[in-house]
């Protein structure tokens, strides 16, 4: 039991340091950007008196960090769950096409009803289950082939992006949009909007993570030990595909991020998920904030949208991740 | 202890099991034996609830498998599987911890008597002193053994084992097979099995059940049941039989 405990012990204690970083990233980017401003000034604005450029960061760059927070760690997250239950470290709502239908339900019921907007996700919700049910469906032959659910994932996926893309033309219409994921626009009522669907997902995973470890042994051995394991995956998939819907009505689709975040999670703190689970959840805001703010100011007064710095980065580094570590992740 | 009543399965249109019935004795050991495709493992599935049979019922002690819940079945009836698979650096320890599950939950905290069944499962199977150790570390035995020490914290009367030793050493199988041999004379534990090598079933079982085609060829203890006829009939190929000392030797070399 010692090791355990020691275990334990150091994964919360690396999440304090992770949650530390966070404060101290939050406070750099509420700062930093086109408007400059002081701590004082800031302090000042918010609190003692009015002051435009204060308000200004208030209303636009306040909801775009809390945003990020938000949506990294609901991605993070939802990666996470799918590379338990499906087995396969390559999972990734993005690559498997669950963010695709997402994102197509949520294209088609923003252009006919626009007025649906604080119910988008939810319509996201059922886009990601029904891509989710068929891509699930289309690769179940006696059992799961972690290759077969990638190569039907991205076939899937392929389609939806196609048909998000018909739909963009045809509707001729700005907002939100299949192509365009950024964490620009956004205000106090997405923040709502995000964080009632993602409040959810997170407490869900944190109570659902002893189940993520059973998930890590054949599926046979888990039903000896008398768990329905087709109902726990199920579970698990549905709090993995709510995360996911969330962030994809509010701020499009964003790669790699649910890939690459469970990874680096695993390299830090192992494979446990009580404590993978919480970690997971900050290392994905903290770097989704981060890509973010850098996306901000590295080509200032121009922005590079979080997605973009998330590929050119993440790419290279889960490569490096790849051939470092194979057995780590399964790989062989 | 455990009773097949007729039982019917098939793969799509590929029939597998044909109007099966057997039983299996209580406190001892039996070992399913015969050719590749003959249906042992197939059996084993539906006998743990991983099949639902097309028609025909299993009673374990008298209840029908489909009227028991899994967790019923997990706390009388415990299996090792042949291919076994657990992340890395989880402890073994953690592991057999998991053998506790009939009785709590995933969710719920484990009492004073799981821990106790826990450290009993462990020390049984002579794997006390790797308890700390991450599975990745462990040799094909000790991964085995450890799988093995799971099942036993399940603290079931009944043990089915899918082909234990097949990715094993000899070395390995044979501390195996004796280890499970002991569970058998001194827990009164009743172990059902699947093995490959018939001389091993030959040598550690109180019955064979020789199962061809589907259906049941011959069941009874090996030296009775087993000749060279039986040999033929179940894997196809004539092989000389020796027997010394009461004992059944297959020449398989």
């Amino acid at each position: 039991m010692k090791t355990t405990h020691k275990e334990l012990t150091r994964g919360v204690m690396s999440c304090f340091v992770l949650a530390a970083l966070i404060c101290l990233l939050t406070f750099a980017a509420m700062k930093l950007g086109s408007i400059s401003v002081t701590y004082g000034e800031l302090f000042r604005g918010l609190f003692v008196e009015y002051d435009i450029r204060v308000a200004t960061i208030y209303d636009l760059r306040f909801p775009r960090i809390i945003v990020a927070l938000l949506g990294g760690a609901a991605l993070s997250c939802s990666g996470l769950l799918f590379q338990a239950v499906l087995k396969n470290p390559l999972a990734d709502p993005g690559i498997i096409g669950i963010s695709g239908g997402a994102s197509l339900v949520t294209g088609i019921v923003s252009a006919l009803f626009p007025t649906l907007y604080f119910s988008l996700p939810l319509f996201a919700f059922f886009g990601g289950v029904g891509a989710f049910a068929i891509i699930y469906s289309l690769s179940w032959k006696g059992g799961l082939d972690p290759v077969r659910i990638i190569l039907v994932g991205i076939a899937v996926g392929a389609v939806f992006t196609g048909l998000g893309e018909v739909l963009d033309a045809v509707s001729n219409r700005t907002g939100v949009s299949m192509s365009v994921s950024g964490l620009t626009q956004l205000v106090w009522g997405d923040v709502s909007v995000l964080a009632v669907y993602t409040a959810v997902g997170l407490v869900l995973s944190l109570v659902l993570a002893p189940v993520c470890n059973l998930m890590a042994l054949e599926d046979e051995t888990v039903r000896g030990l008398g768990l329905n394991i087709d109902l726990l995956r199920l579970i698990v998939s549905l709090a993995a595909v709510l995360l996911v819907s969330g962030v994809t009505a509010v701020v499009g689709v964003v790669g790699f991020l649910a890939l690459i975040v469970p990874h680096m999670a695993r390299r830090v703190v192992g494979s446990e998920h009580r404590i993978l689970v919480p970690f997971c959840i900050l290392l994905g805001g903290f770097i989704l904030l981060l890509a973010d703010t850098v996306g901000r100011l590295i080509a200032a007064p121009y922005e590079i949208s979080a997605a973009v710095v998330m590929s050119v980065v993440g790419g290279p580094f889960f490569i490096i991740l790849l051939r470092k570590g194979g057995k780590h992740l399964g790989l062989r | 202890m455990v009773c097949v009543e007729n039982l019917t399965f098939a793969y799509d249109a590929q029939p597998v099991l044909r109007n099966v019935s057997l039983t299996l004795q209580k406190g001892a050991i039996t070992t399913l034996i015969g050719a590749n495709g003959c249906g042992k493992t197939t059996l084993l599935k539906l006998m743990t609830k991983n099949l639902k049979p097309d028609s025909g019922r299993i009673r374990l002690e008298g209840t029908d498998l489909r009227s028991m819940s899994l967790k019923d079945l997990a706390r009388r009836a415990a299996i090792v599987h042949q291919k076994n698979t657990a992340p890395d650096d989880l402890t073994v320890r953690r592991l057999v911890s998991y053998g506790r599950l009939p009785y709590t939950s995933p969710l719920r905290s484990q009492t004073g008597k799981d821990r106790e069944k826990i450290e009993w499962a462990l020390s049984v199977t002579d794997m006390s002193e790797l308890g700390e150790k991450p599975m990745g570390t462990l040799s094909g035995g000790q991964r085995q053994r450890a799988f093995l020490s799971m099942a036993l914290a399940q603290d079931t009367k009944l043990l089915y084992l899918d082909e234990p030793t097949t990715f094993l050493d000899v070395r390995y199988q044979i501390e195996l097979l004796r280890l499970i041999r002991r569970l058998n004379r001194e827990l009164g534990l009743t172990v059902v099995m699947v093995l490959h090598d018939i001389n091993q079933a030959l040598c550690h079982s109180d019955e064979v059940i020789g199962l061809k085609d589907g259906t049941v060829y011959c069941q009874g203890a090996p030296e009775k049941v087993i000749d060279a006829d039986a040999v033929r009939e179940l894997y196809g190929i004539d092989l000389e039989i020796r027997r010394e000392n009461n004992r059944l030797w297959v020449m398989t070399v």
